[in-house]
This record gives structure tokens, C-alpha cells and sequence, in this order.
């Protein structure tokens, strides 16, 4: 059954090399998140800092388990199999992100509106006390390299592998070093006696990481409804049906969709795929005759 | 821009001796002056007693006892009125919602349970609690052990 065209060995190796970065982010991500942990205490600022790198990981997960399960074959629940599981990682993905940003500015929002002091207390480390604050500052120094440098590196892959989800992925990395560094900043505004720094640094960062959400999330729901084919991180459309119509004699209607990575190519007007209401009734059956909105024929053995 | 961002993180690191700095400027207030405690058992156990004097001392201020209904006295740490409330206080107290706590100096028996002991100060005041916390180390490290 399974008869999808192979993938091109270089486009293989693009994705093998996206899947051991995405590796590499979870263990970096594992370790980040035990050593915000340790240093976090009862600091909020710090709390929802561990949040959001908790939360970082379903992007990186999500497009392990897609890359994984997206080439398998057709089977009799999945008769299309599941090439749209990209998709569905791309929305989740999306999602989380999302939901990053909007809990970056509540939070921000709370702390603002009801005057909460952070304490940040200290402790005593080789004989002197260490306020724990600075000790957050060097947690958060640390927690910014790594998505800096995987970051770039994902962005560098993507465009080649039409990858949404390594996409978005980056957009996360790039939000978790930047509340990293807002996170910083908050610090040492507080230890000069700002004890707004932290909540207005973290709200503005909040407010970015915001719209990165929501673009994402648009050109998800696109792709989600059949939408034509985006360009990656952006609303902007492919300019591929004007490609695949130059291709085929006459001036045929061309229909593009995207699941996942891949292209769904229809060629031919809403006329010629509209089913023939008797014949729709012989094939499924009066009942359900009226959900039939499209009927493909493939038309022989030869490829158009 | 992410290494000109690191390299202030650093210069005000190096600048840290005097910080934290409390945004309500408790420690100067409290420093040569007068400590102001609210007294949550009386009399104090002598373990929040200690406490509470190697505080007084650290900060060259005389110490002036507060008894009064608790939420007063709460009200009373939150706008800077009282700056510490002592007296058998549990770390995972609710009152820890509303104000800061310190290192602990002991812990408190309630039933079954044996949490940390802990004095209460205003939320935020970072520099305050460290002087506090510095103030406590011989009971936090008994308290530790």
C-alpha cells in the first residue's frame, strides 16, 4: 500500500540532522530545567521561567513523534496515512507557544497590578552569604546559550525541509533566551530596588513571545482548513499553483494543499470532481450519498 | 546586542557589595534606630527571642515589642509599620502569602508535623532579609544539622 515517492537522500539527511538537534534541545532543555529548579525557590519570576522551559519541550517532542510516524504507511483506520501529523504537531506547536506568551503577560500583569514585592532571600555558600538572586542570574546565563546556538541552527534547516514544526521550534528557543535575558535584567532591576524590573521585563518579552504565537497559530489554522500552501513562519502564500498550471497543457484549475511537509496536488476545475449525484448513491449508499463532496478518479495507470 | 546585555549583567555584579537594596529602605531605617516586632506568641520562645536580638544586634538598633490582634500586625509588616513578626512561625504558613521569610532558626512542633521556624518581614525588602539571614547563619546551621 505504502507508494509515496521516496524522499530525496538529501532532504533525508536535512530531517536525520533535525532530528538529532531536536534531541539535543531536549537534553540541554532537561538539564536547563533542573538547574532553574535548584536556584528557583519561592521566587515567581523564577517560577514561571521554569514553566516556560517546561513547556518548551512539547515543541522539540512533538517533532520527534511526527517525524517519526509521518512517512508510515496507509492502513485501513489511516487510509490517507499520516502525512498530516505535521500539521497537528504544527498546531500544537503553535499552541504551546501561544500559551507561553499569554502566561508571560498575566503573570507580568498580576504581579504589576497587585504590587507584589518579589523577596529573594540568601544563603550561605563557602562562608559568605550569597544573595539568591545572583545565583538565578548565573542559572539564567546558562539557560540562554543553548537556545541561541540550537536556535540558529534550526532556522538554517527548515526552509530546506518545509518544517513548520522545526520552525516554530525555533521561535521557542528564540523566546526562551529572550525571557532568559529579560529575566536578568528583572534581577538586577530588583537589586537596585525596582521591584517592578522583573514583572515590566518579563511582560514585554511576554507581549513578543505573544506574537510569534499568534502567527504561528494563523498559519496553522490555514493549513488545518485546507488553506493554500504558506510560506514558513510567515501568512504569505506559495506561489505553487502557478508553477504546477504552467506544467499542464491548457489552463486547468490547479488546488494546493499542505499536510505537513508534503503537497497534495489537484488538478482539475470544482465541475469535474463534483460527484454525480446517482453515482454517489450507488457507491455509498442512499444515506449517505449527500456527505460526498469530492470523488477523485485516478485515471489510469500513467501519471498526468 | 546579547553580549553587550551580559556584559552589564557583570558590571553589576562586580558593583553587588551593596546590593540587593530594599525598595522601602527598611535596613536604613531599622540601622542604629529602633527594630519593631510583633509578637505573634507571648511570651516569645526563646528561640524567636534569640533570633530576633542577633537581628537587633547585627543592626545596632534597640528592639520595641508589638502585641496586638494578628491581621494588625500583618496589615501593620505589609505598609512597613512593624518590620518583623516572630514568635513560632511555621515556613509554610499562610502568612508567607504576605510577607517575606528567613532563613530558618529552629522548627515549630504543630501535631504530627515538625516545619521549619521561620520570622516574618516585609515582602521585597532583599536587603533587609539578607542582613536577617546573615544575622541567623549560628541558628540556621543548628537548625540545618
Amino acid at each position: 500500500m505504502n507508494r509515496y515517492p521516496p524522499l530525496p537522500p538529501e532532504i533525508s539527511d536535512k530531517i536525520a540532522q533535525a532530528r538529532r538537534l531536536e534531541w539535543w534541545t531536549l537534553f540541554w532543555l532537561m538539564t536547563i530545567i533542573v538547574v532553574m529548579f535548584l536556584v528557583m525557590g519561592s521566587s515567581q519570576a523564577m517560577q514561571a521561567a521554569w514553566i516556560e522551559d517546561t513547556l518548551s519541550l512539547l515543541p522539540p517532542i512533538l517533532f520527534l513523534v511526527a517525524a517519526r510516524l509521518e512517512r508510515m504507511p496507509p492502513s485501513a483506520k489511516y487510509p490517507f496515512g499520516l502525512h498530516r501529523i505535521g500539521t497537528l504537531a504544527f498546531a500544537l506547536s503553535a499552541a504551546a507557544l501561544t500559551l507561553m506568551g499569554g502566561y508571560l503577560v498575566y503573570d507580568a500583569a498580576v504581579t504589576l497590578i497587585r504590587q507584589e514585592h518579589p523577596t529573594i532571600g540568601s544563603m550561605e555558600l563557602f562562608g559568605t552569604e550569597v544573595w539568591m538572586g545572583w545565583l538565578m542570574v548565573a542559572a539564567l546565563v546558562y539557560s540562554i546559550v543553548p537556545p541561541v546556538i540550537l536556535g540558529r541552527k534550526k532556522l538554517a534547516i527548515a526552509p530546506d525541509i518545509q518544517d513548520k514544526v522545526l520552525h516554530a521550534d525555533a521561535d521557542m528557543n528564540a523566546a526562551d533566551w529572550k525571557t532568559g535575558v529579560a529575566g536578568i535584567l528583572g534581577l538586577i532591576g530588583i537589586s537596585m530596588g525596582f521591584w517592578w524590573a522583573d514583572a515590566v521585563a518579563a511582560g514585554l518579552i511576554g507581549l513578543d513571545v505573544l506574537k510569534d504565537g499568534g502567527r504561528n497559530l494563523r498559519i496553522s489554522v490555514a493549513e488545518l482548513l485546507d488553506g493554500a500552501p504558506r510560506k514558513l513562519g510567515s501568512d504569505e502564500m506559495q506561489d505553487l499553483a502557478r508553477r504546477v498550471r504552467k506544467g499542464v497543457d491548457g489552463a486547468p484549475m490547479v488546488k494546493l494543499r499542505e499536510a505537513g511537509r508534503y503537497l497534495h496536488v489537484v488538478i482539475g476545475d470544482d465541475e469535474s470532481l463534483l460527484p454525480n449525484p446517482e453515482r454517489a448513491k450507488e457507491l455509498v449508499g442512499e444515506e449517505d450519498a449527500w456527505r460526498v463532496v469530492t470523488l477523485s478518479v485516478a485515471s489510469g495507470k500513467k501519471p498526468l | 546586542m546579547f553580549r553587550q546585555l551580559l556584559a552589564v549583567a557583570l558590571l553589576f555584579g562586580l558593583a553587588a557589595c551593596e546590593l540587593p537594596k530594599d525598595p522601602e529602605n527598611t535596613t536604613q531605617t531599622v540601622q542604629g534606630a529602633v527594630l519593631k516586632v510583633g509578637l505573634l506568641q507571648d511570651p516569645l520562645p526563646q528561640i524567636d527571642l534569640t533570633a530576633v536580638t542577633l537581628i537587633a544586634d547585627a543592626l545596632n538598633a534597640k528592639v520595641e515589642w508589638h502585641r496586638e490582634n494578628t491581621h494588625r500586625m500583618l496589615d501593620a509588616l505589609e505598609i512597613g509599620d512593624l518590620h518583623l513578626l516572630a514568635g513560632g512561625i511555621p515556613e509554610d504558613s499562610p502568612l508567607t502569602d504576605h510577607a517575606g521569610a528567613t532563613n530558618p532558626i529552629g522548627y515549630v512542633t504543630i501535631g504530627a508535623d515538625r516545619p521549619e521556624r521561620v520570622l516574618l518581614l516585609r515582602r521585597g525588602e532583599n536587603q533587609f532579609l539578607m542582613r536577617a539571614n546573615m544575622a541567623l547563619r549560628p541558628l540556621t546551621r543548628e537548625a540545618k544539622q
